[in-house]
């Protein structure tokens, strides 16, 4: 022990001693608290701790990883510059030596952690963050992309400096560098596999891991590919020292290191067997681009203006779900109560079609059941006219909710439960945007057209809001068109009759976007020639931009629920008042998508472009003789051409009319 | 102790550094001889435990080199030829951290530490860092660290290069002082001198082939009968020097004094004289 202790101490006084390594670290620091702070604090005095740590943790992964393989390398190097390896060769502890300098390696690394943690949030407190309160995931987030790859890049760096002692040494720690950062992709030219290019990324991958939604979201994935690049790391370790060494090792020693070396390669690939480093549920381009296709060959066998859609030929009269979270999976059961209307066959529901039903019942009775993509078909028994179904449901919600470990996102208007009907779910737009205005959103509105009781408990880990009354610790219960659930770093508030749940360093400014938001609305409605819509009461900023397919889609609008886009308050930060109140947010949300409507996807914005032309003046004209969609050409066409000639009330009529046979014509062939 | 080297072979790949070397070492100074590449430093790496003999044994006591290598390293001091230490650490810290892996007791530690720095004349510079040393003090550092723990085996790989006059003939003594403890030392050198100054048996190491001798007077009289003394014109001395070996020669005025190595009688001109040990050895070697 006092020999392991003597080689500790005198290897930790070594690091201690070395310049380079403190200034580094020192450098690193004050370039992420000095340039986080000038950059993301506000003239109105606020300060974005989400966003500085966002933008600047990534590039201080990679500064770590690059000290860390340094340092392994002069590490190594030290004793045979100094012409002291031989010496310590034949000294008792040779052996232990390299264990030594992993614990002290370990040591540097814990400070440059803790010093890490006390910067980050130091600078929080400072500046009054609402991150602070959520502390112990920053700290779990330094601790897996900072004090993680930085020991292991100082391990790969010991390895580096053991095998190579030439001065391509340098060349080398920048390759190893650029693989170990989220710039591999590169490594991919060599056909080798994504996969591969993902499991060695010690940086965040295509997704942030701080969203303000879910705050620092670090998974077990992240944790797992940390430890992947760790196991790789001492595997190398125990390979290198039985190839490189001055004395000659004992069988002991080499059965020992090669014990070593097949355990940690063994428990990396048991890692790469086991676990997926870019979980589907974090992949939100994957998830948004697998639907997309989906419902695109969806389309083609039912083309748009079809009868799709048919009302159900029974109602229910209360849903009771029983959910549990699973991270990127969740089951339930559903028991719904019917009531049928004259003779039914079979139910006819949505049920997107991420989700398996796993089991249907009516009291002991099994029913039979089909599902066919988003349609599911049970078998009812004839002879009744009413009674309880029980589901077994199991799956995910795909790009139309946002389910994983520590975040939810499962609207009211998205099938996530048996919605009663055949609906179409989504549509799927794979056109270029048109006037420069932003692709509509994917999915269609399903809220139910009778409110209905649900009553619905959830077992997470995480504290679960609904737009539903809470009745208890994540359960809830009232009468609505369908249930929102939603979950991540959200706090709670209820400003001017409004209740809003929100991400901490949002919620305050939320309520000073409504005015401008009702004034808008207000506005528009009149416009319009219909009826206008209070916002609703309750307010969910909610992760819409990687959820329901919607491109810097800024909100979705339910019967008694409002949900903006997190990302609004980041992008158009102390403007998103200004973004949200705009013509082409306000019609698509509040005057189309605030229903079931059926259309191509175009016409909401063909209407709100030609809105703006009108109230707004904004510059449409050289658009006026392009090709467009045949179905709205004409219109638009005749709306502008009025407005060019200076016919403005008459183009204004146009437009309302326009608006509402648009309407009437996009309900999928149902009465409106 | 008694140090009883038995047919120790060690090549690497297929170059042989050492063949069937046998050799006994009783306590006292051993000396070890024998041109570059001889295989010298592989049997001091291999008495240091850092090399293991492919075949053959060393023990001494009942300790075996190869299964007991952890003790052979507790009860050892080595001195490599190229020794360094890390630049940012002090003497003393260099010296507790060996001492410490040496398995001196803690009490001891600085006593000993002291006591060392005291034998190779550094106790004023102990507590500065082993960059600002020069050359000659970081050998002493070295030969030093090797006297840590009471070491029953000394090892030393040319202790003497670097040092200058005064310093080589310090450490001749302290070497002496240390043989007077029942200790075996080795000492690996080039210099002819030092063997001739201390050691009290030696080996001549010769394409991996020791040959033991119990004395360098007995290396010496491997030459007996092959050195000739010679002086002559200086002019008439670049013809010697073409013909014979010319071991030493001194330059006085217009003649010049030559010691020639040679089987037979160069000349009716030169006289036999007795061989000196550095005779003796270029003898052996030279064969």
């Amino acid at each position: 022990m006092n020999v392991f202790a003597a080689l500790f101490r005198m290897e930790w006084r070594l690091f201690r001693r070395d310049l380079f390594l403190w200034l580094a670290q020192i450098f690193l620091l004050l370039y992420y608290t000095g340039a986080g702070w000038y950059y993301y604090r506000y003239p109105d005095g606020t300060f974005d701790a989400g966003g500085m740590f966002k933008l600047m943790s990534y590039w201080l992964s990679m500064g770590v990883v690059m000290i860390g393989l340094l340092a392994g390398v002069l590490s190594a190097r030290r004793e045979h510059v100094a012409h002291f390896d031989e010496i310590m060769s034949s000294l008792p502890g040779d052996a232990l030596r390299p264990f030594a300098k992993l614990l002290a390696w370990a040591t540097v690394v814990l400070i440059f952690f803790l010093s890490a943690s006390v910067a980050t949030l130091g600078l929080q407190w400072l500046e009054n963050s609402s991150l602070l309160r959520y502390w112990s995931d920053t700290v779990s987030y330094l601790a897996v992309f900072w004090v993680l790859p930085q020991l292991s890049a100082g391990i790969l760096g010991y390895v580096l400096g053991m095998l190579v002692t030439s001065n391509w040494i340098y060349p080398l720690i920048l390759l190893v560098w650029l693989t170990l950062t989220p710039y591999n992709g590169w490594l991919e030219w060599f056909r080798l596999p994504h996969a591969l290019t993902l499991w060695l990324n010690q940086g965040e991958i295509v997704y942030p891991v701080y969203i303000s939604y879910e705050g620092l979201a670090v998974n077990a994935v992240d944790f797992w590919r940390h430890i992947f690049l760790l196991l790789l790391s001492l595997s190398l370790l125990a390979v290198s020292l039985l190839i490189r060494r001055l004395r000659d090792r004992t069988w002991k020693e080499r059965i020992g290191l090669i014990t070593y070396a097949v355990l940690f390669f063994v428990g990396m690939l048991a890692l790469v067997v086991k676990v997926n480093p870019y979980p589907e549920g974090e992949n939100v381009a994957l998830l948004g681009g697998v639907d997309m296709r989906y419902y695109e060959t969806m389309q083609q066998r039912s083309p748009l203006g079809s009868s799709y859609a048919r009302l159900p030929s029974f109602s229910v009269q209360q849903v009771v779900l029983d959910v549990e979270h699973q991270g990127y999976r969740m089951t339930y059961t559903a028991e719904l109560g019917i009531q049928t209307r004259g003779d039914v066959d079979w139910l006819e529901f949505t049920l997107y079609h991420g989700y398996t039903v796993q089991e249907a019942k009516i009291g002991e009775q099994s029913l039979p059941w089909e599902q066919e993509g988003d349609l599911l078909r049970i078998k009812w028994p004839g002879e009744k006219k009413e009674g309880s179904i029980v589901l077994r449901v199991e799956g995910s919600p795909g790009s139309g909710g946002v389910l994983k470990p520590q975040a939810i996102y499962l609207p009211s208007g998205f099938p996530w439960y048996p919605v009663p009907g055949k609906w179409r779910v989504a549509e799927s737009i794979y056109t270029q945007p048109a006037f420069g205005y932003q692709i509509p959103s994917l999915f269609l509105n399903l809220e139910l057209e009778e409110p209905t009781y649900f009553n619905i408990s959830v077992s997470s880990p995480l504290k679960i809001y609904s737009n539903l009354s809470e009745t208890g610790a994540n359960a809830f219960r009232g009468t609505a068109s369908g249930p929102t659930l939603l979950a991540g770093k959200l706090v709670e508030a209820r400003v001017n009759g409004f209740r809003i749940v929100a991400p901490p360093d949002q919620i305050n400014r939320v309520p000073a976007v409504l005015a401008p938001l009702q004034e808008s609305i207000k506005r528009a409605g009149g416009r319009l020639g219909t009826s206008t819509y209070p916002i609703p009461s309750n307010i969910f900023v909610t992760p819409l931009y990687s959820a329901q397919g919607g491109l810097n889609f800024p909100f979705r609008v339910y019967h008694d629920e409002l949900h903006l886009d997190e990302g609004i308050f980041r992008i158009y930060y102390g403007r998103e008042g200004d973004y949200l109140a705009q013509s082409r947010d306000i019609l698509p949300a509040f005057y189309w998508y605030n229903r079931y409507r059926e259309s191509d996807g175009y016409a909401p914005f063909f209407l709100a472009a030609v809105y703006e032309q009108i109230y707004d003046k904004t510059s449409l004209s050289s658009y006026v003789d392009q090709p467009m969609p045949t179905t709205y050409q004409k219109a638009v066409q005749e709306i502008l051409l009025l407005e060019r000639e200076g016919k403005r009330d008459e183009a204004k009529e146009k437009l309302s009319a326009w608006y509402k046979s648009l309407t009437k014509a996009a309900t999928g062939g149902l009465e409106q | 102790m008694i140090i009883q080297i038995e047919r120790v072979k060690k090549a690497f790949k297929k170059k042989t550094a050492l063949e069937d070397v046998t050799l006994t070492l009783k306590p006292g100074i051993f000396g070890l001889l024998g041109p570059n590449g001889a295989g010298k430093t592989t049997l001091m790496r291999i008495l240091a435990t850092i090399f293991r003999p492919d075949r053959g044994s060393i023990t001494a006591d009942g300790i075996d080199w190869t299964r007991d290598a952890h003790r052979v390293r507790t009860m050892l001091g080595y001195l490599p030829q190229d020794f360094g230490v890390f630049r940012n650490v002090t003497a003393r810290e260099v010296l507790v951290y060996i001492g410490t892996l040496k398995g001196v007791a803690r009490d001891q530690l600085k006593h000993q530490v002291n006591a060392v720095l005291d034998a190779v004349n550094l106790t004023t510079h102990a507590d500065k860092k082993v960059g600002t040393f020069s050359g000659g003090m970081r050998r002493r550092l070295g030969i030093a660290q090797a006297l840590l723990g009471d070491p029953k085996l000394i090892v030393i790989d040319e202790p003497t290069a670097g040092l200058d006059p005064e310093e080589r003939v310090r450490f001749r003594l302290l070497l002496r002082r240390l043989a007077q403890e029942e200790r075996v030392v080795i000492l690996s050198t080039h210099i002819v001198g030092d063997v001739e100054a201390v050691c009290d048996q030696l080996a001549v190491i010769k394409k991996g082939k020791a040959h033991l001798f119990a004395s360098p007077e007995e290396l010496a009289k491997v030459a007996d009968g092959q050195i000739w003394r010679w002086v002559g014109d200086i002019r008439d001395y670049a013809l010697l020097e073409e013909k014979y070996r010319i071991v030493s020669s001194v330059s006085r005025g217009s003649t010049m004094e030559a010691r020639i190595l040679s089987d037979t009688q160069p000349s009716e001109a030169v006289e036999p004289v007795a061989p000196t040990l550095e005779e003796g050895y270029l003898a052996w070697v030279g064969e």
